[in-house]
């Protein structure tokens, strides 16, 4: 069998499944063969579901032969999140505390993906507790498919390589201020944080409650609106989620940007911290909207200045909330980076905390004003391409080290602290060659206005599929 | 501040936890500008019944 099938759209892989053209259990032999040839470089997965996914695939094919009811993703492959409760698949959130832990429950996204007939194929890499700055990665230095001695991103690290590698059809990720939408920049794919509380975060091993949330990360604008569908929805065991009917996002899908108007954050494309060549392919990007009959106008949001340092506060902070107890009884069996940003977080006062918050309110007001005027905003998903791994800090981090850390989140987290639907898509690739990301953020529940300004913008400029060349 | 927290800070944690703390309070410096007075601090999460 070629490597062409993993490559292929999620759509296209359930028409092959219902068609008997293709089977299940072909897709996940081949998905599995591919893992064993690429992902001990790579280091994707956590936990690869073999022998599971292979009797859910000869479940899945038999159900089509008996003629069955069949959900939009019945039969395909398609990996999650270690930070995702999986029912008796173990789960570690990254972290080394977690290495046997086995749920006992899928978390929503998860079960309302089975329930589309989509097969759990494994579990992928992320840093200890969702914390960037892990030093020595529990479950292996993941790298990028682009380039092997780059980082991925993260932390749905281990979704953009295997979405990008063709190592799973389509991932669920959690982004809680960029943990979508940075990796799939720096891994060439599409990756959506949508709107708090339009996916359940039951069932998510939680990094901040008011921050996180679930979302795909696919090969293209399209397969990202079919999943979001399928996990979208109110949920009774997440109070916080909407009690709103999902919209048909793909049915947006018209390829035309006509009459969306689009405003270009000028704090971000001015920023001496950014890429030149992000910065010429992100001014590219909005004349190609242009081009597709969207109003282009600059837009200055003041604030996201100041937003990476005040997300970081309030994510620290909920971190160390959460894993608190482990922090106290078993401070060793955390990375020291992780374990120093939550002590660092968990000394700020309580006077010095609720100013963040207060300031949060600003930054979010400030970005909901924006879609009085604009229907969708624009700039770089990240500052520059995926560094080389050597580049990072290794030991202690310096002030500077932290200051350019935060810098780098001040082009998703405020996204994030205003509770908006962002998308990253493909925006081309620098001259070294690695992927650079174009984000779109949309109003509180605008996802269908995000999905038709990304598939507009991807249709025209982007890859169809773009594939690196793996050894 | 790190017992009043719960906080077990480790002789080898210390130095990077202190150029921590100092650049958060270096960071956040910036809040002063900004006119906070009056706003209530709760964090940025849509009603669930807010339409697009």
């Amino acid at each position: 069998m070629s490597d062409e099938p993993a490559f292929a759209t999620v759509q296209d892989l359930a028409k092959h499944i219902r068609e008997r053209t293709l089977s299940s259990v072909e897709l996940v032999q081949l998905y599995l063969e591919r893992i064993g040839r690429f992902d001990g470089r790579l280091h994707a997965y956590v936990t690869v579901c073999g022998d599971a996914a292979l009797t859910e695939a000869r479940s899945a094919d038999a159900a089509v032969k008996r003629g069955d009811r069949l959900g939009p993703l019945h039969g395909v492959p398609i990996a999650a999140k270690d930070q995702f409760l999986t029912k008796g698949v173990r789960t570690t959130n990254g972290m080394r505390a977690l290495a046997d832990f086995v749920p006992t429950e899928d978390a929503t996204a998860v079960a309302r993906l089975r329930a589309a007939g989509a097969i759990l194929l494994g579990k992928l890499n992320m840093p200890e507790a969702g914390l960037l700055g892990t030093r020595a990665w529990p479950f292996g230095q993941p790298r990028n498919p682009w380039n092997t001695e780059n980082d991925a991103g993260a932390s749905s690290t281990g979704q953009g390589i295997a979405v990008a590698a063709g190592l799973c059809a389509a991932a669920l990720g959690e982004d809680t201020g960029g943990s979508i939408r940075n990796p799939a920049s720096y891994n060439g794919v599409v990756g959506v944080r949508p709107t708090w509380g339009r996916v359940s975060r039951h069932g998510i091993i939680p990094l901040n409650w008011s921050l996180d949330t679930a979302g795909p990360m696919t090969r293209t604008v399209a397969e990202s609106a079919l999943l979001m569908r399928v996990i979208a929805g109110h949920d009774l065991a997440d109070p916080f989620s909407a009690r709103l009917l999902v919209p048909d996002y793909a049915a947006a899908l018209d390829g035309n940007a006509k009459g969306i108007r689009v405003g270009v954050i000028r704090e971000l494309i001015d920023s001496t911290f950014l890429d030149a060549e992000v910065r010429e392919a992100t001014n590219a990007a909005a004349t190609v909207l242009s081009r597709l009959g969207a109003t282009v106008d600059e837009v200055s949001l003041p604030l996201f200045r100041i937003a990476g340092v005040v997300f970081a506060a309030i994510a620290d902070s909920g971190a160390a909330l959460e894993h608190r107890h482990l922090r106290v009884t078993a401070p060793d069996s955390f990375d020291s980076g992780p374990r120093r940003r939550m002590l660092a977080a968990s000394l700020l006062p309580n006077a010095l905390s609720l100013r963040v918050e207060q300031a949060r309110v600003l930054i979010r007001d400030e970005i909901r004003g924006a879609f009085e005027h604009f229907d969708v905003l624009l700039c770089p998903t990240a500052p520059a391409p995926a560094a080389r791994l050597d580049a990072a800090p290794k030991l202690s981090w310096t002030r500077d080290d932290l200051f350019r850390f935060w810098e780098r989140g001040s082009h998703t987290g405020p996204f994030s602290l205003a509770a908006v639907p962002a998308i990253s898509v493909p925006n081309g690739f620098s001259d070294a060659g690695l992927p650079i990301g174009l984000q779109l953020a949309a109003r509180p529940f605008g996802e269908t206005m995000l999905f038709r300004a990304a598939h507009a913008f991807e249709s025209t400029a982007g890859p169809k599929v773009a594939r690196p060349t793996l050894v | 501040m790190g017992r009043a927290a719960g906080a077990a800070i480790s002789a080898d944690d210390l130095p990077e936890v202190t150029v921590r703390v100092n650049a958060f309070l270096e960071g956040l410096a910036a809040l002063d500008a900004l006119q906070l007075d009056g706003i209530a601090p709760v964090p940025a999460a849509p009603h669930p019944t807010e339409l697009p």
